[in-house]
Parts: structure tokens; sequence; C-alpha cells
């Protein structure tokens, strides 16, 4: 069977040229909420921009002072433009193909939020938004980008990464990042805040194992001498300590004795401690009680003298008896 | 003029497909937002903002719609759309403060600080306020301030604190000597060593900034001041105390590098107990904007001037991660290690190494409250047997609080806590608890 046209090819031809137009016009967008003044610019015409006005390649939007408009592109992305902005579409294509997409627009005021649909999933690179001092690419997909009261750029990632480029190179801003484009042909500036976990801080410095000086009045640190009870016969030179006591003992220094306590009141007040570091007074000799005081034999030894007596406290206070360290054990082989 | 009869016959057939599809929009819109809100109430958000999502394109504009959209699409953790939808509900229904209040929660999903602010003004104005209560200062500190927009800035806030702390001196218990490790001497603690309990009020100042030199390079700095005073009983240890640190930054990408000259001086009861001068370096790497890691080296010399055995060279390295959460909420973990090493030779027990971990989590209760807690473990290791205990020290120190942040205006912070320490330690006398309640205020500017 004999076609009725000339040629198949020409056939083609013709039907790609009847499609191209199509293709060409079709809307890259579509209005799909506005509020307050939106205008759509479409070379010479003016007119407002409602839900469902369509946005093709070239078109403009502005919003007025308390003007808001979100538009959908034919790819899901979306736009959302805040009051006082102008924004064009200056080269939109979603031609299913990363060859041949093109998803190019110009904020050259105000503000939008962008959230970015296939053409930027199938490459980023062909997503660009252009403004008067930087270019920002994507490599996510949620960013907000506006212009502060100096008329700087202020460019914030809200998913994923996009990229802020200016004619001194590209930084990378992600999720809860922003920078601010102070000039063209300056880097972009990060201007969120960046946390830090205090430090651990050094121990406590009066901690009264460590407290070895304080003056009396503070008393930190003392620990007095025990009136332990008397041995019955002189205590014996203590075995050789397995542990370096103090023989010059920066940590524990001769230990200066409180003046004696007063001896009235009481029959049982041990007697001042001895002037020595090394052992305990070997015998106590309890003094007489007072005539107008009833002794009191069987009240227990007090601990710990008056705190009016206590002495300046030059180190950690402690009255050095031997160490009863046993011998080390046999060695077992 | 009269109208004809024809015409309003006409009419009438005009409305009567209307009226016979009246009932089945608000049937057909219904049953689409119905079977949304069950599924974000299923816990399966991302299917109702699909959903909802195909139908944005016609139903944008309708506030019912786009109240499902908001709540949907913030579920799903898709915040950028939730903004979208929220700020169509808030165009239709300025007076819609529950909106507005949801605008600012997702506005501050995504780190627009700013945006939020903006919301929660008008938001405060009906009654409602939105402030978060994620304050980056309260547990994490930093130089710069949220809306200064990297440029140049100062901050700081001065607080009042009153509480009462059962151990103002960090001192063992009473009963302390029969901790004595077996084979110890006998001792007793004089008057006025162990644990004195008092109550006590302390007055903090702080400023913090930095001077952006250019893109890269800022001078960072900070002081903090802080005074406090005791009841009777702890009057000996009423302290004052006074830290700086001043610096230089630098950042590029992901990255900041910060190198500080620190200093430190600690009196307590009119006298110098101690001072601090070192050198800080930490590195921030920002996973984004939500997370980062941040390490340190911290290298200080302690000087007692009244007890220079005690001085000492401090090293702590350590490396710690921070997560905030989208809703405010946020935690955070770390862990550090280094050494006390005594400048004096013959006293290797007062030095001794260490290693630590500690961790917090933030939970934003609501848009001005939130709870807390914070862990801190901490391992030392000291360097010889104790001259008279005969024993080498050991520490292991635990630190707990337990509080809550209220924000009862913009700027304040009231701080209720409990914080609880437990230094377990071979020896008696550094064996010590202490439990501190107290109430903090805080102004910020």
């Amino acid at each position: 069977m004999q076609s009725n046209f000339p040629s198949p090819r020409l056939a083609l031809w013709m039907a790609m040229v009847a499609a191209w137009p199509l293709q060409g016009l079709a809307a890259a967008g579509r209005v799909q909420f506005a509020t307050g003044e939106v205008q759509l610019r479409r070379g010479a015409d003016a007119s407002a921009a409602v839900k469902g006005t369509e946005v093709e390649n070239g078109d403009v939007i502005l919003t007025g002072a308390a003007g808001r408009a979100q538009i959908r592109f034919s790819d899901g992305g979306l736009v959302a433009l805040y009051p006082d902005s102008q924004f064009t579409v200056t080269r939109y294509a979603d031609a299913g193909n990363p060859a041949q997409d093109h998803f190019a627009v110009n904020l050259l005021r105000g503000g939008m939020r962008a959230i970015t649909g296939l053409i930027g999933k199938r490459d980023p690179r062909n997503y660009k938004v252009t403004t008067p001092t930087a270019v920002v690419g994507i490599r996510g997909s949620a960013f907000l980008i506006g212009f502060n009261a100096q008329g700087e750029l202020v460019v914030s990632g809200e998913q994923d990464e996009i990229e802020v480029c200016t004619e001194a190179g590209c930084v990378g801003v992600k999720a809860g990042e922003s920078v601010r484009v102070v000039s063209s042909s300056q880097l972009p500036l990060y201007t969120h805040t960046r946390a830090l976990l205090p430090l651990p801080p050094p121990p406590v410095p009066f901690a009264v194992g460590e407290q070895i000086d304080g003056g009396a009045r503070q008393a930190p640190a003392p620990t007095a001498p025990t009136p332990v009870p008397p041995p019955p016969t002189p205590t014996p030179p203590a075995p050789t300590p397995s542990v370096p006591v103090p023989a010059p003992d920066p940590y524990n220094p001769p230990y200066i004795p409180p003046p004696p306590p007063p001896t009235t009141g009481t029959g049982t007040t041990p007697t001042a401690p001895p002037t020595t570091t090394t052992r305990p007074p070997v015998t106590t000799t309890p003094t007489t009680p007072p005539v107008t005081t009833a002794p009191t034999p069987t009240t227990p030894p007090v601990t710990r003298p008056p705190i009016v007596t206590l002495p300046p406290i030059v180190r950690p206070i402690i009255l050095l008896p031997p160490v009863p360290v046993p011998p080390p054990p046999p060695i077992i082989r | 003029m009269s109208v004809p009869s024809w015409s309003r016959r006409v009419r009438r057939l005009a409305l009567v497909p209307l009226v016979a599809l009246a009932p089945w929009v608000p049937a057909y819109a219904d049953e689409l937002l119905d079977q949304a809100t069950a599924l974000v109430q299923r816990g399966d958000a991302q299917q109702a903002f699909q959903l909802l999502d195909a139908q944005e394109s016609t139903r944008a504009g309708d506030p019912a719609f786009d109240e499902a959209m908001g709540r949907a699409a913030h579920a799903a953790g898709q915040y950028s759309r939730a903004i979208l939808a929220w700020e169509r509900v808030v165009a239709a229904q300025p007076g819609n403060a529950a909106a507005a209040w949801e605008l600012g929660r997702a506005l501050h999903a995504v780190g627009d600080k700013q945006g939020a602010n903006a919301v929660s003004e008008r938001v405060r104005a009906a009654g409602i306020p939105v402030d978060a209560a994620l304050s980056i200062d309260q547990f994490l500190v930093s130089y710069d301030r949220g809306d200064h927009d990297g440029r140049s800035t100062w901050k700081g806030h001065v607080e009042l604190t009153l509480g009462r702390d059962s151990n103002v001196n960090a001192g063992p218990g009473l009963n302390a000597p029969d901790l004595s490790p077996p084979g110890t001497p006998p001792w007793a603690l004089a008057p006025g060593a162990e644990a004195q309990r008092a109550s006590y009020a302390a007055v903090l100042g702080n400023v913090r900034g930095r001077h952006v030199l250019d893109t890269r390079w800022s001078v960072i700095g900070a002081a903090t001041a802080e005074v406090r005073g005791h009841s009777r009983a702890g009057d000996a240890y009423d302290s004052s105390q006074l830290d700086a640190n001043l610096g230089l930054a630098y950042r590029v990408e992901r990255n900041e590098w910060m190198l500080s000259a620190q200093g430190a001086t600690y009196r307590m009861d009119g006298d110098t107990l101690r001072n601090i001068g070192g050198v800080l370096a930490e590195w921030i790497y920002r996973i984004d904007g939500f997370r980062q890691w941040d390490s340190f080296l911290q290298v200080q010399e302690l000087r007692y001037p009244t007890q220079s055995l005690r001085d000492a060279r401090r090293t702590v390295g350590g490396t710690s991660y921070v997560h905030i959460l989208r809703n405010g909420s946020l935690f955070y973990a770390g862990f550090y290690a280094g050494q006390e090493k005594p400048r004096a030779a013959g006293v290797d027990n007062l030095g001794h190494d260490l290693a630590g971990l500690r961790g917090g989590v933030q939970w934003a209760i609501s848009a001005d409250w939130a709870a807390f807690t914070h862990l801190n473990y901490e391992r030392r290791h000291y360097g010889a047997v104790d001259p008279f205990f005969g024993v080498t020290r050991r520490d292991r120190q635990a630190y707990w609080a337990l509080g809550l942040s209220w924000i009862p205006a913009p700027g304040w912070r009231i701080t209720p806590q409990w914080m609880v320490t437990r230094n377990s330690s071979t020896l008696p006398i550094t064996d010590y608890d202490r439990r501190v309640l107290s109430v903090t205020v805080r102004r910020e500017f």
C-alpha cells in the first residue's frame, strides 16, 4: 500500500514541527496560592496572578508589600514568594532528561523558599537560582533565600545541602545552616551559631583532702589527732613500712599542736598532742578534775578539740602514728 | 426591570447540579482529610503527606486542607512543606493563633529562627508563647548570637542563684573515720573539716562575643565573674571567681578551629586559692546545622599561691557530639582524658591521670518549659601512695544534675535544679557526697 504522504521523513518532520510549539508553550508551572498583591508580567502585559494562573518561561512575578504566592512547577517543585519580591523564570525545561532539563530562575529582590522537584533530583547542576550577588545551586531539596534590611543576600539550608557561589568560590550550606553574601567578590559568610560543650572543670580546689593550707578560720582540712586509746606499753618501732611514710613528707609536715584546751569543765580532756609527728603520746595522764566538777570517768574521750583551739593549719593535718603495715607476704613461686 | 420567566427557570435549572453536588464536595473533602488525619494518628504520616500532596495544587488555600497538610508534612519530616501549608493558613486566617504557633514550630524545625521569632511576636500577642525552650547557652555555650547574621557581636547574661548545699567544702561525712581503710592509722576529722551544710547565694555575670575579621578569621573572647556567699555554717567558703579567654577562630566550610589563651583566678575567704593560665585548642566539625563534633585539647598551669606543692600542669583532651533535634530537644555525649602532673618533685601522690564520660539530654516539654539532665563520670588515678594512708588514691566521681528550665518572658530563664555529686575515693578524707538544690534566675542580653 502506498502512502499519501510524499515521504515518511517529511511526515515525521511535520509531526515534530507540529509538536514543538506545544512543548515550547507548555506552562512551566501554575500559581497554587496567592494572597495580597501579586502581579505577573509577560512581555509588555501585566495581570494579577491568582490561583491557577499559569507561569511560563520569561514570566516575571512581583509581590506587593503584603503579597505572597506559591508556584508549583511541572516537575513538582515549589517556590514560595514573600512580600516585595521580584522573581523571573529565566529558563525552565522539564524534558525528563538531565541533558535537556533546566530550572533557572532569578530573584532580584525580596525572598523565596524553594523545594526542588524532579529537575533538581535528576541532576542538581540543572537547578540554579541567580541573584545580583550570588548563584545558588543545590545538592539538596529545600532552602530559603532572601535579602536582609541591608540588601545583603542570606541563604539558609532546610534540607540536605545547597551550594552558594560567588566570584570568590562556593560554600556548602546544610540544613540548619545559613550564609550571608557580603559581596559578589567575597566568599559567603556563615551566620549560624556553633555550640560548644563546656570543658571539664579542674577538681574542686577546696576539697578537704586536697586542702593543704588555708588558715585556721577556714579550718577546712584538718584531720585532727584522734585520742587513740593509749597503748599499755611504749610502742615499738613500726615494722618497715611498705609505703613512703613521711621522711621529708611534703604533704604532711610536722604537726603543730593546738594550745592546751581549758582544763576546767571536764575531767576527760586529753592532753595536748605531742609535738612529734611520728607517733601519738605513749601515755596519757588525765588531769585532775576540779573539785567543783563531778568526775565523769565513763565519758568517752572527746574526739575533737574545741574549734577555738584549732591552730593555723599549714597542711593536712595529720598526726602520724606508726603505720601498722603488715609485713609483705612471702613470695610464692 | 423584571426578569423574564425563562431566565428564572434557567437559573433554577443551573442550580440543580450545584445543589446536587454540594453535599458531595465537602463529603469528599472530609473523607480525604479524615483519612489523612487517621493516617497521621496511626503514625503513617508519610502516607498521609503523599495523599494530601497529590491534592495540594487544587486545594491549596482551603484552610482545612492546609491545616491537615501542615500537620502531615511536619509529622513526616517535610518541614519546608509544612511551612508553606501553615503560611497559607495564617494568610487566610490571620487570627488563627494555633496555626501561627504551628508555623513557628515548623520554622524552628528548619532553623529559621528569624522567621520563628517574627511569628512568635504575633502569637505572644495572642497569648500563646512560642519562645523555644531550647537555648544553646544553657548547656552548650557559643560565641555567636543567633540573629547576628555572622557579624561581629557580643552577648551576655547575669544570673542570681539561691541554693542549699549539703557539702560546701567537699568534705567527708561525719562518719568518715568509719570508712578508714583497713590498716590505715587512726585519725579523726577536726571540726569544720567534715561536710558543711549551708545555704548560698551567687551572682554571675558573663559576656562573650566574636569580632569578625573576614569571612574566615575572627577574634573570640569570653569573661565570667561569679561571687558566692554562704550562710554562717559555710561562710569560710565564700568565694569569687573570674574566668576569661581570648583567641582566634578560623572557619572553612564544615570546620572551625579555635585557639584561645585562658586565665582564671579563684579566691576563697578573701585569699587567692588558685590561679589558672593556659591554652585551649578546639576543633568543631559541623555535620549540618543540627549536629556537630567538638574536640578539644586544653593545657593549663594550676597555681596555688599559698600551697605551691599543689602547683600542677593539667592537660585534658576530649571530644563530644551534640545533636539538636528539630523539636527543640537536644542531647550530647562525649569523653575526655588527661592528666594533672605536679610541678614539685616527690609529690606524685598529688598528681593523677583522669578519664571521664559525660552526656546530657534536654527535652522541650512545651514552648517555654524544658526538662534536662546531665551526667558526668570521672575516674582519677593518682600517681603514688598517699604518705599518710598508705594507699594510692583512686577517685570515681559521678555527677548528676536534673532540672527544669522555664522561660517566663523573652530573655528570662528560671532554672530549678538538683545536683548530686558522689566521689568514691580510696582515701576517706576525699570520699564525699554533695547535694545541691538551687534556683537560678537568668537574664540574657
